[in-house]
C-alpha cells in the first residue's frame, strides 16, 4: 500500500516526468537500489543485533562503521553509474533528458540521501523490535524496499521541479 | 578524509558489482517504460499503479521462489516428479495472492487518483489494468521461476543463490510487459470510457 504513495508522487509530477523521458527510464533502478542497499546494511546490522549485545552492535569501534562507510560508498558510486548509463542511453536512443551535470545531482544527490534517511529511519526499527524479542529480518526488507520508494520518489520529483 | 578499512573495501567488492548488474538489468525494464509515454498520457493516473506492481511482483516472486528452493532442497518437487499436487500448491498461493491484492491496488489507485486528478481513468479501467497485469505477470514469472528453479538443481547450483537474483530484475521487465499489454487490451475494448 506504501508504493501507491509513491506512484501519487510520480503521477503528481507526471507532465514533468513525461516531458523528460530519461527519468522514466531511471525509476524502477533508482527506486530498487535505493531499497536494496539499505537492506543489505540492515542484513548485516541485524546480524550484529543476533550475535552480540545492541550496545556492541552501535559500538563506532564494530563494523557498524564499516558499513555504513561501505554502504553510503557504494551508494554514490552506484547513483553515479546510474546517472552515466542514463545519459549514454538518452544520446545514443536522442531521448530528451537534462544536462548530464544536472542530471547526476538530482539523481546521486536524491539517491544517496534516501539510503541514509532509511538507514537513520531503520535503525531505531531494528533496535526497538530486537529488545522487544521480534525478528527484524522478517519486515525490515519489505519495509525498506516500499520506503525506500515513497522517500526516494519524493526527493527525485522535489529535485527535478526545484532545478 | 573517509577512512577506507580493509572491512569498507571488502563490502565494495561484493556490494558494488551486484548492484551495478541489477541496475543495468532495472535500466531495461525502464527502457519498456520509458517506451510508455504514450500510454501514460492517455490514461491519465495509470503511473500510480507502476510502483506497486512491480513491487507486488517482487513480493510474490521473492516467496515463490524461496517456497519452490525449500521445496526442492526436500525432495518433494523436482523434474521427474512433475506437475505433482506439491508443486500445484506452491503455484495456486501466489495466484490467489496476485488476484487478490491487485484487485484492492486498483481500487485504492482509482481513490487516491480521484483526488489527484480532475480527469482520470475509471474505477473499472484501474481494476481491470491491475489484475489483467499482475495475473499475466504473475503467470509468466511463475513459469520462468519453476524453469530456473528446476535448471539451477539439475546443474547442481542452489536454487536459493540463483532464482532470487536473476529474477530480481526480470520480474520489473516482466510487471513492466503485462502492464502494457493489460492497457492494449483495455484500449482495443474501448474501455478508457468505461466508468
Amino acid at each position: 500500500m506504501l508504493s501507491i504513495i509513491s506512484g501519487s508522487v510520480l503521477d503528481h509530477a507526471e507532465e514533468i516526468i513525461l516531458a523528460i523521458p530519461a527519468f522514466l527510464l531511471a525509476i524502477p533502478a533508482f527506486a530498487n537500489q535505493a531499497g536494496d542497499l539499505a537492506a543489505v546494511f540492515f542484513a548485516k546490522f541485524t546480524t550484529e543485533l543476533r550475535t552480540g549485545t545492541i550496545e556492541r552492535a552501535l559500538s563506532t569501534s564494530s563494523t557498524l562503521k564499516a558499513n555504513l562507510i561501505g554502504i553510503i560508498l557504494t551508494a554514490c558510486i552506484g547513483f553515479t553509474f546510474l546517472s552515466g548509463a542514463i545519459s549514454l542511453i538518452s544520446i545514443v536512443a536522442g531521448i530528451p533528458s537534462l544536462e548530464p551535470f544536472k542530471q547526476w545531482f538530482i539523481i546521486f544527490t536524491s539517491g544517496v540521501t534516501t539510503v541514509i534517511l532509511l538507514i537513520i529511519i531503520g535503525m531505531p526499527v531494528a533496535i526497538i523490535s530486537s529488545r522487544k524479542g521480534l525478528d527484524p529480518d522478517n519486515f525490515m526488507s519489505p519495509i525498506l524496499t516500499t520506503l525506500g520508494d515513497v522517500i526516494g520518489m519524493l526527493l527525485l520529483v522535489g529535485l527535478i521541479i526545484l532545478i | 578524509m573517509i577512512p577506507v578499512s580493509p572491512e569498507v573495501i571488502r563490502i565494495l567488492k561484493e556490494t558494488l558489482p551486484a548492484t551495478i548488474i541489477a541496475t543495468i538489468g532495472e535500466l531495461v525494464a525502464g527502457a519498456f517504460l520509458g517506451n510508455m509515454t504514450n500510454i501514460f498520457r492517455m490514461f491519465p493516473g495509470l503511473m500510480i499503479l507502476v510502483p506497486s506492481i512491480l513491487d507486488l511482483r517482487g513480493c510474490l516472486s521473492t516467496a515463490l521462489s524461496s517456497r519452490l528452493g525449500t521445496a526442492l532442497h526436500l525432495g518433494v518437487i523436482g523434474k521427474e516428479l512433475g506437475f505433482n499436487d506439491e508443486l500445484k500448491e506452491n503455484l495456486i498461493a501466489p495466484l490467489i495472492n496476485s488476484v487478490m491484492l491487485s484487485t484492492i491496488l486498483g481500487i485504492i489507485a482509482y481513490f487516491v487518483s480521484s483526488q489527484l486528478n480532475v480527469e482520470g481513468i475509471g474505477l473499472f479501467t484501474f481494476v481491470f489494468i491491475s489484475l489483467l497485469a499482475s495475473v499475466m505477470a504473475t503467470l509468466f514469472q511463475m513459469s520462468i521461476t519453476v524453469y530456473f528453479a528446476f535448471t539451477a538443481q539439475e546443474k547442481g547450483l542452489d536454487p536459493d543463490n540463483v532464482t532470487i537474483p536473476a529474477l530480481a530484475s526480470l520480474g520489473d521487465i516482466i510487471g513492466i510487459i503485462s502492464l502494457y499489454i493489460a492497457t492494449i487490451i483495455i484500449m482495443s475494448i474501448g474501455g478508457v470510457f468505461i466508468g
